[in-house]
């Protein structure tokens, strides 16, 4: 029986997919990758968090790559690449410090992303980090990075002859004077329109007329649609 | 075929190693190296490098600063007119020119450069880079100038995953190339230390064919 995977924030993970709740297993489990493993008869996986940067993405792809994955079985990775103005910090070690949402990855990393609430975080010191957010992201690098780190899963992905599909959630890829190259070198069968506006999970489901939350997340309905979107790309790609 | 450094310059770049190792198989060398970079930065250049050219080359990478991050100016940035974007810097606890408006960066140092954090972070890149240049059939070596990686709970699944045929040192503390020049008698910043280091990957590069 194949596996889904799927890495991202918090649109794969299904904030607020119920209408009510940031993090729920109902939400973790009905995301529009949840929805796509259930049409295709498959076990799921759900490796997201709400606010995971693609550098989230990018080191728990590799860490599911080398630490869960099982050689023998059939897999199916979604990657949901987000918004480039994010990144990870990591809650001390020793302390009793995790990150509050429910999820099955190592919660001691807590994500910052610009824009968000510094509540969220559980020690005062990671709530200040928010006063140095215009400091840590820059357009062009963090847009580098990004195509960087699509580049490479792509590469990594296909030595080890695992299935994926990459598209945008929130937002879409962009050149900089340093990544035409990287950009130009993506596989886009691939990758679904890497650096087209309204094309990312989130605009296209706006501009079908769904609604979105005050947190500009999507309900059941927009996850249910999307999922049928990509059913039909990946049944084109001979994943089943 | 040509010699590519990656790392840092005062470390990697100009006449050390893979300038030697470049005459020994009589190759062109090509020096990539950029002042104050780590890990991040050596995954953002080497991705560049291989995109933007198709022809056979050896990448030579040689980590340090694992402890950094990588950012990029906010004012007074100079246009990006080569390979090179003098605008990036990689950001450490020993950075000394640091701008004023980067001043605020200090009092989050122990957040930014948490050890499981900066381990996961190099041990993941140094891994990804591996998968890449194999998957492009691209010949390499990487080595461990000062550092070496910190084996933990998160690190040790890809730390066993990593090829140590074309990675020398990867988490042993006593394999970085000071120490291991330093145990034979040689200076790393001298000549004689890095055409020894250049002998080294040679000989390593040769096992593999």
């Amino acid at each position: 029986m194949t596996t889904v995977v799927a890495i991202g924030c918090s649109h794969t993970y299904g904030t607020m997919l119920d209408g009510k709740q940031s993090s729920s297993l109902f939400n973790l489990n009905n995301s529009y990758a949840g929805c796509l493993a259930k049409k295709h008869n498959c076990k799921f996986v759900n490796l997201s968090q709400p606010g995971g940067s693609n550098e989230f993405i990018f080191r728990v792809a590799i860490d599911w790559l080398t630490r869960h994955r099982k050689r023998d079985e059939d897999y199916i990775v979604l990657i949901g690449w987000t918004s480039p103005f994010r990144m990870e910090t990591r809650y001390p070690e020793d302390s009793e410090y995790e990150h509050t949402t429910i999820s099955k990855i190592d919660m001691k990393y807590f994500p910052i992303s610009l824009g968000q609430g510094p509540e969220i975080a559980r020690v005062k010191e990671f709530q200040r980090l928010h006063s140095i957010c215009p400091l840590i992201f820059e357009t062009t690098k963090d847009f580098d990075l990004w195509a960087t780190y699509a580049f490479n899963l792509q590469q990594i992905f296909s030595k080890n002859k695992v299935k994926y599909l990459m598209f945008n959630t929130c937002q879409e890829l962009a050149y900089t004077e340093n990544n035409q190259s990287v950009i130009d070198s993506l596989n886009t069968k691939l990758y679904i329109e890497p650096l087209t506006k309204n094309e990312n999970f989130l605009e296209r489901s706006l501009h079908k007329g769904f609604v979105k939350t005050e947190c500009w997340h999507l309900k059941l309905d927009a996850h249910l649609e999307y999922a049928n979107y990509l059913s039909k790309i990946v049944v084109d790609l001979d994943y089943f | 075929m040509d010699v590519v450094a990656f790392g840092e310059t005062n470390l990697v770049g100009g006449k050390r190693a893979s300038y030697f190792l470049s005459k020994k198989l009589e190759c062109d060398y090509i020096d990539c190296t950029a002042n104050d970079i780590g890990p991040q930065s050596i995954l953002r250049t080497v991705t560049k490098y291989i995109t933007l050219n198709k022809d056979p080359s050896i990448i030579i990478i040689g980590w340090s600063n694992p402890y950094s991050l990588e950012l990029r100016k906010i004012y007074n940035r100079t246009e990006v007119t080569d390979f090179t974007d003098d605008n990036y810097f990689s950001y450490s606890r020993r950075y000394k020119k640091l701008t004023n408006d980067f001043r605020r960066l200090k009092r989050f140092d122990d957040l930014l450069f948490d050890h499981h954090l900066c381990n996961n972070r190099w041990t993941t890149i140094a891994y990804s880079l591996q998968q890449t240049l194999a998957s492009l059939k691209i010949p390499y070596m990487m080595y461990n100038i000062d550092h070496a990686i910190e084996w933990n709970g998160q690190t040790m699944r890809i730390i066993r995953e990593i090829d140590r045929t074309r990675y020398i040192g990867v988490e042993n503390p006593k394999a970085n190339i000071i120490k291991y020049l330093k145990k034979r008698g040689y200076k790393f910043d001298t000549n004689d230390g890095q055409k020894h280091l250049a002998n080294l990957i040679s000989e390593k590069l040769g096992k593999i064919k």
